[in-house]
């Protein structure tokens, strides 16, 4: 079966290696959102527009593997934001927006992010998890998404495509927070290769609107083949395993 | 020959299982190739002082069960030391027990263990502290409190379940300290970790049904190390720690 990852990172400009080893693994894509981790949550705009260079840098060297996703912090100037998407989607070719843990889905600043993807037609991957647990704002300038959070972009932008980053992470409840939402999508990963989830989301939301995800942080990160076998072994149709594990993202990445 | 140190039975309050019966966990074991599986009560994690009435009932429910070997739990503060006396191996549960193994009170029967040469596995955590019931936020036992206890007793082997990467690279530089895979995952998982730590301090466990089985098989299949430390970490250093081949492994005819 046909994979494509689309939630994947990198520290590295030289990604032969895991290349050649998720191939093996049937990955025919992998989706980069950027080393969003490498200054902390609240990167200023030369920090930014580095993380997506060496997003456009990966997908120009290795153009039938990697897709790519624009970060942003939505804590920027507007004037920045819309330079930096006209430069990495429009002059570059990246397939959408990845956002983080610099402020909340829910954030005004995000709705004008969301104005210019819907203009566009690309989705905004978003990063989310249980803040119930967590908490929102567990260190300075990290603040996480809620699944919450998610169902009110959902709601102000019906025409964007938002996929919700971590099934894992945002667990039952969170699927239950956006199942009404049919503009979003959930990717698979985010914790260990926890069983039920998966299930539950295919009879909650449909196996249509979720995407394969690893979180591999090459070289660091998770590990392909655990969260590969993770929707393998859920107890759902092939088919089913077929739209999440490929179709869904080949649907969404405009550039495939 | 897979041995696996972390299997459960029963009902976790805040997930539900589908492999819900020593019937199904029998079968998934014997499905995904693992030939013998230490299994303990889930009951013994809430029901703290009722712990010994939780072993016999799983002893009752496994015993035409030839795969599945109950590993009983202890509960330091309501054990009757002299019920240890037999046992080869047990585990205890800090975290949801909410006890310090440092306690001094507990020197006597640390001490019997210790001159018993009984194998103690401790149960780091159950769930990813992420995926906590927000009510119900349980802290794993400090890793300085595991440091000084296993200098303490230098001659208990300690097995760690459930810990993560980073806790079982700096804990298993301790001689007497070992510990299972089920919660360690890292980008080629296996690889990475023997990069930190000899094989001979890792076994195999899958923290059945919380985690896909099949998710933790694809860490040893898709390992990339030698064959010769693929079979410590299945099986050889279990039997080691056991003190030879164990005999319910003789009985049905395994050969080393």
């Amino acid at each position: 079966m046909k994979i494509i990852d689309i939630h994947t990172h990198t520290t590295s400009e030289d990604c032969k290696e895991w290349i050649d080893y998720a191939k093996k693994l049937d990955v025919v894509m992998s989706c980069l959102l950027g080393d969003v981790l490498k200054y902390s949550y609240n990167q200023n705009e030369n920090q930014v527009r580095e993380i997506n260079d060496l997003t456009i840098l990966l997908t120009k060297k290795y153009p039938s593997f990697f897709a790519g996703f624009c970060y942003l912090n939505p804590r920027n100037s507007k004037r920045f934001i819309q330079d930096e998407i006209e430069r990495c989607v429009v002059k570059n070719g990246l397939s959408g927006i990845k956002l983080e843990a610099s402020t909340v889905a829910s954030d005004k600043s995000v709705f004008e992010i969301a104005d210019i993807a819907v203009e566009l037609d690309i989705p905004v991957l978003h990063h989310a998890f249980n803040t119930f647990t967590i908490g929102k704002n567990p260190s300075p300038s990290c603040y996480q998404t809620d699944p919450c959070d998610i169902a009110v972009l959902a709601k102000n932008f019906p025409k964007l495509k938002i996929i919700m980053a971590h099934l894992r992470g945002v667990d039952i409840r969170g699927i239950i927070e956006v199942k009404d939402y049919d503009n979003v999508l959930v990717d698979t990963s985010g914790a260990q290769p926890i069983t039920g989830i998966i299930e539950y989301a295919v009879k909650k939301i449909g196996s249509e609107r979720i995407l394969f995800g690893s979180d591999v942080y090459y070289p660091y990160g998770r590990d392909i083949p655990v969260q590969i076998k993770a929707v393998e072994a859920a107890k759902i149709k092939a088919k089913d395993k077929d739209n999440i594990f490929f179709k869904n993202a080949e649907r969404i990445l405009r550039k495939w | 020959m897979v041995i696996d140190v972390n299997v459960n039975y029963g009902i976790w309050p805040f997930r539900r299982f589908e492999i819900n019966t020593v019937k199904k966990i029998e079968e998934k074991l014997k499905k995904n190739g693992i030939d013998y599986a230490f299994i303990s009560h889930l009951g013994c994690v809430f029901n703290f002082q009722e712990v010994e009435e939780y072993n016999k009932e799983l002893i009752e429910k496994i015993k035409n069960h030839r795969r599945l070997n109950l590993l009983p739990v202890i509960n330091p503060k309501v054990c009757d030391i002299e019920e240890i006396e037999n046992l080869k191996a047990i585990k205890i549960i800090p975290g949801y027990h909410f006890y310090s193994l440092n306690d001094r009170n507990f020197n006597t029967l640390f001490k019997k263990i210790n001159d018993k040469k009984i194998l103690l596995f401790i149960q780091m955590r159950y769930e990813d502290e992420r995926s906590h019931h927000p009510l119900f936020k349980v802290k794993p036992p400090a890793l300085e409190e595991i440091k000084q206890f296993a200098l303490n007793f230098p001659e208990i082997r300690i097995i760690l379940l459930c810990g993560y990467f980073n806790e079982i690279v700096q804990l298993c530089k301790i001689e007497n300290i070992y510990s299972d895979i089920s919660f360690v995952e890292h980008y080629k998982t296996i690889k990475s970790l023997l990069c930190k730590i000899p094989a001979d301090k890792i076994l195999f466990g899958s923290h059945t049904p919380f985690l896909y089985l099949e998710s933790q098989i694809a860490k040893i299949k898709y390992a990339e190390v030698k064959e010769e430390e693929i079979e410590k970490i299945s099986f050889k250093n279990f039997s080691l720690l056991w003190g030879g081949i164990p005999s319910f492994l003789l009985k049905t005819g395994w050969r080393s």
